[in-house]
């Protein structure tokens, strides 16, 4: 206080002025509050103690059409058509001020009188105010109908693929067949013509005989290839280590001894061990180094290399490669198609199923199979498993 | 000496020719019976015991079977051909075209005693049938008939 001063004053008992701007701050911070609250787009409820409504959101008014006057000052079990009177809900909010737990995505599934059926997602927890001792629950609900409903139809989804799928399978698997038995009286009846009735036949007859011998028997490789191909996709995968180097030593004696005349020389790394089922990583890398064998075969020397080339840490890219006819790298993106050949007939035999498989194979196993060449000058194959 | 009989079980007229040459260009000495489908095997094995109007239970060496047969599959012969006393412990090879692994299964589950495929390669059918008449005519000793011992 100024002395001598004579000034109209409001005389306020002294630290009437903190308590003042003490009460301003609360009400600032309340009305903070009150702003979130009334912004936030989840319905959000205040609890007292007795688990009666203080006060609701805008938000909550909306989805659940109702009144502030059907809710303020009731007891939540009593809400609505008592759809929050649910005896685990019950225990849980009963302890939340008493424990000081909280409710963690809780579901709720009901029929709401206003809104009709709707699955909701319940979060609570305590507020303790310490200015006036109060302790109020804080409840959100999160409307997830929607997201449980597109999660059904993903089900659905995928258990209608995996039904057609299967049943695609299934069929192709009857009709290779079922074919086989035709093709076996062809092969058959043509070999019996040939030998029972060599008399009868000129040259050009004995010929012809052999042409429909040798196309049953390639359309019998062709459904062999087809059927194993399907199968790759039925198949159970198993998870072991499986020693790719020693698959590959064991495969490159097998070639050796197809042909032994042929100078081909194997490089094969050591020690090369990957994850996945023995058997199916075998038949790709048995086609990967059939291929490599066959596309070399024009060549008086050939140089078959399998190895591992780490570039990324942890995850080795393994390659098959060889200096043999190679391919045109424009026609790279067709090379794993199933019967997609880049050579003809009388250049390479095959029926183009074999990098189909490989594609399949190491699809399963989660990893990516892809190939760099050029013609006359080799051909690189490149994967990884998962 | 009575001659050995193989009952073919099969429903393939084609098959049924290949294989019957294959007999014929070995030196199988034997009979071949051949029963088209599952309800006349059984018929004949169990019922009046001839099919084609000969008596097949005597010096039965082996059946042939395939296993898909019209109206009683193979797997369905096998199964009551095993459940019956004269039959039990009659030697069936069953002869098919299928790999399944389940089919491999079954068969020896109700008790087959060998399963061969068909191969799609006549050279290898022929020989593969020639390989099959040779052993169970030749080499085995044919199960007494009435599964007694």
């Amino acid at each position: 206080m100024t002395k001598g001063a004579t000034r109209s004053a409001v005389v306020r008992p002294a630290g009437a002025g903190r308590r003042k701007r003490a009460g301003e701050e609360l009400r600032g911070a309340l009305a903070y509050a009150e702003s979130i609250v009334e912004t936030v787009r989840e319905p959000l409820l205040v609890l007292d103690a007795d688990l009666r409504v203080i006060s609701a959101n805008r938000s909550f008014y909306q989805a659940f059409q109702v009144s502030p006057e059907k809710t303020e000052k009731r007891l939540i079990y009593k809400l609505g058509n008592r759809q929050w009177d649910i005896p685990k809900l019950r225990k849980l909010l009963e302890e939340i001020l008493p424990q000081n737990t909280q409710i963690e995505d809780f579901e709720v599934d009901h029929e709401f009188t206003t809104i009709g059926r709707r699955s909701m997602l319940l979060n609570a927890r305590r507020i303790y105010r310490e200015s006036n001792r109060t302790e109020t629950i804080l409840l959100a609900i999160e409307d997830i109908t929607e997201r449980r409903r597109a999660e059904e139809r993903v089900v659905e989804r995928t258990t209608q693929l995996e039904a057609a799928n299967k049943e695609l399978e299934l069929f192709s698997y009857s009709i290779a067949h079922d074919l086989r038995a035709p093709l076996r009286s062809m092969d058959g009846f043509s070999q019996a013509l040939l030998e029972d009735h060599a008399d009868k036949l000129d040259e050009e007859g004995k010929d012809y005989v052999r042409r429909v011998r040798g196309a049953s028997q390639r359309m019998g490789q062709l459904l062999d290839d087809l059927l194993e191909l399907s199968r790759l996709t039925r198949a159970e995968i198993r998870r072991e280590a499986v020693n790719l180097s020693a698959l590959a030593e064991t495969m490159a004696e097998e070639l050796r001894k197809l042909d032994p005349a042929r100078k081909a020389e194997f490089v094969i790394a050591d020690g090369l061990v990957a994850t996945g089922d023995p058997q199916l990583l075998g038949v790709a890398l048995t086609n990967l180094l059939d291929n490599a064998w066959k596309f070399t075969s024009k060549h008086k020397r050939a140089r078959i290399e399998f190895g591992a080339s780490r570039q990324q840490p942890g995850q080795p890219v393994y390659f098959v490669r060889d200096d043999g006819a190679g391919f045109d790298m424009a026609y790279a993106d067709k090379l794993f198609g199933p019967f997609q050949r880049l050579h003809g007939m009388d250049e390479f035999s095959g029926s183009g199923v074999g990098l189909a498989s490989v594609q399949r194979i190491i699809g399963r196993h989660g990893g990516r199979v892809w190939a760099e060449g050029a013609v006359e000058q080799g051909a690189t194959f490149y994967f990884t498993v998962q | 000496m009575d001659k050995k009989t193989i009952l073919l079980v099969e429903d393939n007229p084609d098959d049924e020719a290949l294989t019957l040459r294959a007999f014929k260009r070995s030196t199988i000495r034997g009979e071949v019976v051949v029963a088209r489908d599952g309800a006349e095997a059984l018929n004949h094995l169990l019922g009046s015991g001839k099919v084609s109007g000969r008596d097949v239970t005597v010096a039965l060496a082996v059946v042939l079977l395939d296993l898909k047969l019209p109206k009683v599959d193979g797997l369905e012969v096998l199964r009551r051909l095993r459940a019956d006393d004269r039959t039990r412990l009659l030697p069936v090879v069953i002869v098919t075209s299928s790999k399944e692994e389940s089919d491999i299964a079954n068969s020896y589950k109700l008790g087959a005693n060998s399963y061969v495929r068909k191969p799609v390669d006549s050279a290898k059918f022929e020989e593969g049938m020639q390989h099959l008449g040779l052993y169970w005519l030749g080499l085995n000793e044919p199960a007494p008939w009435g599964g007694s011992a």
